[in-house]
Formats: C-alpha cells, sequence, structure tokens
C-alpha cells in the first residue's frame, strides 16, 4: 500500500502545485466569505432618508428574536403579535412607521410563520388580515396547518403510499413550535446552495486535469508503460478526485457554517424546521436539517467528481471537462419543471445543481421506486454514491485502455 | 526466448501501420530504421503496450505485454512525451520510480545515481520547466533506467543531444546491451552504425531487412558510385539518379550516387555505408 499512498501524495502534488489551482481555492474561500457578509452590506432606506445599517437591522432583528426564543407559538403567541401588529396605522410603507419599529417588529418572526399557514390558494395573507386576526384563527393555527398539509399532499401525483407517508411524518412534527432565534441556519441554507454549486466548480477545475493532463501533455506514454501505471495509479487517481472533493465540499461546507453561525448566531440548532419553511412535513430539527443538507451537498460533490473524472479520462483536454461540467451545473438553474410530472420533477432533482438547493432536499414529493417510499434527503445522497460507484469503473477503464496513437 | 513478436499487425481504418512484424528479439542493441510514417514509433508502442495490435502477439519470456509482469521488465523512452512542469528533476524521478514499484529508499538511490549518470545531478532540485530540450531528453533518458530494464525500448533517444552527449548516451547504450534488450529507432543513421548489433529497417510497416551492418549494406554493394563531373554532367547525372552527397569542386561537381549500373565513364564502385542504404530506401519517402 505504500506505493498507493506514494502516488496519491504525488497526484495531490501535481494538482496543488498549479497555481490556477491555488488561485480557484483562494478565491472560493474569499467568495465565501463575501456571500455571507455581503447581506450585511449597505443600508437601508426609506423615503430617500438613512434608516439603518443592514448590520444594524440584523443585530436588532437577532435581539428581538432572542426575546421571544423559548416561546411556544400557539394562539397566546400569534395574538400578542397581531394586537402588536394591529397599533400600525395605514401607511404606504409600514415598516416606515414607529409602530412597526418600535411595536411590531419584535414580532416579524411570527408574522412571517403566520402566513405561510394562514395564506390560502386563493387568497393572500397580508399585513391587514394580521391585523384583524381572531382568536378562532389563532386558536386554528395548527389545525388550518394539517388541514393545508393534506389538500397539499392530496393534490401531487404522488401514489396513495406516498402520499400517506408523507402525512404519517407531517403527524410527528412536535406542535406547537417553539419559538427560537434561527438566522445563523437559515442564512446557511440559503448560502449552501451558491456554495454548493461553488465547492462543485472548483472542484471540476481543480480534477479536470486528473486524466486528461496526461493525454494532453504525453506523459500518458509513461504512465501505461509503466508497472502500476495500468492499476494502482488509477486507483490513487480516483482516489484523489474523491478525496479532493470531499475536501474542498467539506471544507466550503465547514466554512460556510462558521462564518453563518458566528455572525449571525449559533443558537436554533434544536428548533424545529417549520420556524424557516412551515409547510415542510419533516419532523427535524434546524441543526439536522442543516446536516441532511450538507450531506446531500457532500455526495452532489462527490457525483460532480465522478463524472469529471470520467470526462477526463475520456476527453483529450482538461478545458473540455471544465466546459461541459459547467454546462451540467449551470444548465439546470435554467429549468423548472413542475411536480405535476412527478417523475421528471424526481428525476432532475437528482442532478447535483438540485441536491445543494435546500428546496428539493426538503422536498414533500418523495421516491418511490421497488415498493419504497423514500425522503429526497435520503435518495439524493444514496442515489449520488451510487451513480459515483457505478460512474469510477468507467473512469477506470477509459484510462486503462486509452490508446496512444 | 526473448521479447518475441509474431505478426504482430496495426491498422488504422484502411491504412497499415504495421504489417505482420515477426521479430525475436534477444540481448543486445537494435537499431530500428525507417522514414517519418514507416511505423516505427508504432511498433515500439505496440512493444510497450500503450498500442494494442490490431492483431498479432507480443511476448516477453512467455509474458504477455498487456501483463504488469511485462511493464516490470520495461523501460521506456517516448519520442515526444510530457513532463510535470512544476515537479523538479528528483520528484519527476521519484514519481516514475513510484509507478515502476520501486520502494522509497531504493526508488532515491537509483534516482540520484541516473541522475548523475545523465550529468543532471546538480539540477537534480530544479523545476523541470527551467529545463532545455537536451536537458528533458536525458531526464527522459533517466527514467527509462530506473527499474534496470531487460528491455529497453528508446524512441528518438538522442535528439536534442549535444554531440558530446550523444557519444556519451551511445556509449552507455553499448554496455546496456551486454545483458539486455535494447531498441532504438532513430534518424541519426551513425548512431545505428556506431552501436546497434542488429539493424532492423522498416519501410511501409514492414520490415524489409534485418541483420548485421556488413548483412545490411550488403544489399547496395556495388551500387554506390562516386565521381568528379562538369557541372552539366552532374545535373544530367542528379535527376537520373540519386545523390547520397553533392560537392562543389572548382569547376566540376563531385558526386556520391546509388544507382545499379555504372553511371558514366568516370564514376568508381565505393564502399556502401548504412547512410547510402537509408537515402536508397527511404529518398522517395523524404521527397514527398
Amino acid at each position: 500500500m505504500n506505493g498507493f499512498w506514494s502516488l496519491v501524495g504525488f497526484e495531490y502534488r501535481k494538482i496543488l502545485r498549479k497555481k490556477s489551482v491555488v488561485i480557484t481555492l483562494l478565491l472560493a474561500m474569499i467568495l465565501s466569505m463575501i456571500s455571507c457578509w455581503g447581506t450585511l452590506l449597505g443600508n437601508y432606506y426609506i423615503d430617500g432618508k438613512l434608516f439603518e445599517s443592514h448590520y444594524e437591522g440584523m443585530v436588532k432583528d437577532r435581539t428581538y428574536a432572542r426575546s421571544l426564543a423559548g416561546r411556544e407559538i400557539g394562539a397566546g403567541l400569534i395574538l400578542e403579535a397581531a394586537q402588536a401588529y394591529a397599533q400600525i396605522p395605514e401607511a404606504n410603507l409600514y415598516q416606515g412607521t414607529e409602530e412597526y419599529q418600535t411595536l411590531a417588529r419584535k414580532y416579524s418572526g411570527i408574522y412571517s410563520i403566520s402566513r405561510a399557514i394562514y395564506n390560502t390558494a386563493s387568497r393572500r395573507f397580508n399585513m391587514e388580515d394580521f391585523q384583524v386576526l381572531t382568536k378562532k384563527q389563532a386558536d386554528e393555527f395548527y389545525t388550518l396547518r394539517r388541514d393545508k398539509q393534506t389538500l397539499a399532499v392530496e393534490q401531487t401525483r404522488m401514489s396513495d403510499r406516498g402520499k400517506e407517508a408523507v402525512l404519517a411524518l407531517d403527524a410527528r412534527v412536535t406542535t406547537p413550535f417553539t419559538f427560537s432565534h434561527t438566522e445563523g441556519y437559515t442564512r446557511f441554507f440559503t448560502l449552501m446552495y451558491s456554495e454548493g454549486l461553488m465547492a462543485a466548480f472548483v472542484m471540476a477545475i481543480c480534477i479536470a486535469p486528473l486524466f486528461s493532463s496526461e493525454y494532453a501533455t504525453g506523459a500518458d506514454q509513461l504512465i501505461l508503460a509503466s508497472k502500476h501505471g495500468k492499476r494502482r495509479l488509477i486507483k490513487a487517481k480516483l482516489f484523489t478526485g474523491f478525496s479532493l472533493a470531499a475536501a474542498i465540499s467539506l471544507t466550503l461546507t465547514a466554512l460556510s457554517y462558521f462564518l453563518s453561525m458566528l455572525t449571525f448566531g449559533f443558537e436554533g440548532g434544536n428548533a424545529p424546521l417549520q420556524l424557516y419553511y412551515p409547510m415542510s412535513p419533516y419532523p427535524v430539527t434546524m441543526g439536522q436539517t442543516a446536516l441532511l443538507l450538507s450531506i446531500c451537498i457532500f455526495f452532489a460533490c462527490l457525483l460532480t467528481s465522478a463524472i469529471t473524472m470520467l470526462l477526463s479520462a475520456k476527453l483529450k483536454t482538461p478545458f473540455g471537462v471544465i466546459v461541459l461540467i459547467s454546462l451540467l451545473l449551470v444548465v439546470p438553474l435554467f429549468v423548472n419543471v413542475h411536480y405535476d410530472r412527478i417523475w421528471l420533477f424526481n428525476l432532475i432533482h437528482l442532478l447535483p445543481t438540485y441536491m445543494m438547493d435546500f428546496g428539493p432536499v426538503t422536498s414533500p414529493i418523495q421516491y418511490e421506486t421497488l415498493g419504497w417510499v423514500i425522503r429526497p434527503y435520503v435518495f439524493m445522497p444514496l442515489f449520488a454514491a451510487v451513480v459515483s460507484i457505478l460512474l469510477a469503473p468507467l473512469a477506470y477503464r477509459a484510462f486503462k485502455n486509452h490508446q496512444i496513437v | 526466448m526473448g521479447l518475441i513478436l509474431d505478426r504482430v499487425t496495426k491498422h488504422y481504418g484502411p491504412k497499415i501501420a504495421c504489417d505482420r512484424i515477426s521479430l525475436t528479439l534477444r540481448p543486445g542493441v537494435y537499431g530500428l530504421l525507417g522514414a517519418n510514417g514507416a511505423g516505427k514509433t508504432t511498433l515500439m508502442r505496440m512493444m510497450c503496450g500503450v498500442l494494442a495490435p490490431t492483431s498479432g502477439t507480443i511476448a516477453y519470456e512467455g509474458i504477455d505485454v498487456s501483463h504488469e509482469d511485462y511493464r516490470d521488465a520495461l523501460g521506456y523512452l517516448p519520442q515526444d512525451f510530457g513532463y510535470y512542469p512544476e515537479f523538479s528533476a528528483l520528484d519527476f524521478m521519484l514519481y516514475i520510480a513510484t509507478l515502476k514499484g520501486l520502494p522509497k529508499p531504493r526508488a532515491l538511490e537509483k534516482s540520484r545515481e541516473l541522475l548523475e549518470l545523465v550529468s543532471l545531478e546538480k539540477e537534480a532540485n530544479k523545476k523541470i520547466k527551467t529545463f532545455s530540450g537536451g536537458m528533458k531528453q536525458r531526464l527522459g533518458i533517466a527514467q527509462a533506467m530506473l527499474n534496470d530494464p531487460r528491455i529497453l525500448i528508446l524512441d528518438e533517444p538522442t535528439a536534442g543531444l549535444d554531440p558530446k552527449e550523444r557519444v556519451r548516451f551511445r556509449n552507455l547504450i553499448s554496455r546496456l546491451g551486454a545483458d539486455r534488450i535494447v531498441l532504438l529507432s532513430t534518424h541519426i543513421v551513425s548512431d545505428v552504425e556506431h552501436i546497434a548489433d542488429l539493424i532492423l529497417v522498416m519501410k511501409d510497416g514492414q520490415l524489409i531487412h534485418q541483420g548485421t551492418l556488413e548483412e545490411i549494406i550488403r544489399t547496395i554493394q556495388g551500387k554506390v558510385w562516386e565521381c568528379t563531373v562538369p557541372q552539366a554532367s552532374a545535373d544530367v547525372l542528379c535527376d537520373k539518379h540519386l545523390v547520397v552527397n553533392l560537392r562543389q569542386e572548382g569547376a566540376d561537381v563531385f558526386l556520391r550516387l546509388v544507382c545499379e549500373e555504372k553511371p558514366g565513364d568516370s564514376a568508381v564502385p565505393v564502399q556502401a555505408t548504412l547512410e547510402d542504404l537509408y537515402l536508397y530506401y527511404f529518398s522517395e519517402v523524404s521527397e514527398r
């Protein structure tokens, strides 16, 4: 095995000694920081006058949210919030009123969760509706949520079994929800989409030359004529590709996590996911969701690396590999499939780009195969792992059987 | 047993690059001669297992060319090959040594020894991207010998070397050929002339001659002529015959020709050389 690890070491040196790779990795880290802190730059203006900086706004909202942390979102808290909102006078922009700032802003998190429940297909629940919220509506908060969930699930094209599974999951969601400040986690969920795509792209740049640069430079002749060039070296290259993808994915995930938490607050890990996505049927906490999303992104990166390595072993130049991988990552951003076409919806969500998106990962639409109903955040990484395992031998064979012509 | 090629053929679509080549190579130095496109590199690549023959077999001591043990016995210097510009010469040698399965201490020892042999010991820690063409070629020669190969295949090994290095390298090859198979292809006829025990001549994918220098030259013995003639006669002779050498001597012209019949009254037969043979067989290919 000594030879194997030495070869892995050499492969890493080949990759990391390239200036382009070092620059790309540094840029990725800087972009991570910018995307996390970027939202705090700039100011909020009302009627052309400076109201507060985004950073001040975040600190203020965090303080308000922390003041409500630990309270159950039941009729009492909802009505308390509604009463505070009822103090806001009629205005073009209610956020600019003193009443909102002094009385209601504190409850903006509660209002946001309420809207998701009281919205109906025919009527959008707005601030004016919240101001006149009745006790009956507040009492029926969780019943309404449940009914709405049942209706939404019934309207999907999932099988009866799938629908039952989703409703059974939803029944396990603990109610009433306990409020918490979750900005760190919600920012992490949002950030991770762009971070995941960036990780996949960076990784593609690093891994694209793994096999193809040997062809492009002509080093393939020496390798394929050497004792371990057709077996051990290819295994070492595949290990390097997968391990580098894993390292890049984990580093950027960890960086985003700590930047989000340090900036917006660490608390909220035990809060229910429903504080962010009230209609989610999954009985998981924000912390668990962050872990599940990170796992999906990790496997999406591994799948991207497997595809990159296969293309690298098949194509003659790294440039062609990078172009194709970029298309694979970017084109799905412009494709939108409605869940009415459930097979296509589920299929397209198995592309790495979607596996990194909070929406598809926590979608209520289940994967149904061989009589099993599988949650997206379970099916996606499993699929990515299986496909990666299947693609690796194809890359292996492509390089092994490469002919020097 | 040795290295046995049995009816080795390679097609690229309708083009036949190597046509049923059968050979048995035993320890010694073999020089492969042929014009561009004769099939030399294709044959060497097949012998190194980096190109699969369309048909036929290649085996060393009964081990097929596709087997790891065959590659364990092989040292290969391709005609054009890639280096890793950011690697130092020593890094590169260690990398190839690892690919060849040398344990770490042995790899380091052997790498330093070979870098010294090709006069690169002072440049061992310099990046390859700073090397001249000749230095890269010497590094290529060194890497081919890392595993002390039983079969050494060298495609244009002296290209880019200065005359002093070429002579040194030729002597090294001669020594190596004492107990292993060394096959080298080159356009530099004098290299083959000096060191090859057996010369293989390829043309249009076929092995048209094989033998010692004397045996090979015998095929054009009596067909090489020299004469000194006036300019007008020289022009006529140049049109009619293959001219190996032409030199202006005052008002007259000295010619060395290869032709079946005596080209003129003043022409005298001379001892043929390998260069005459090369030009005799490949002049039309070169002119194309």
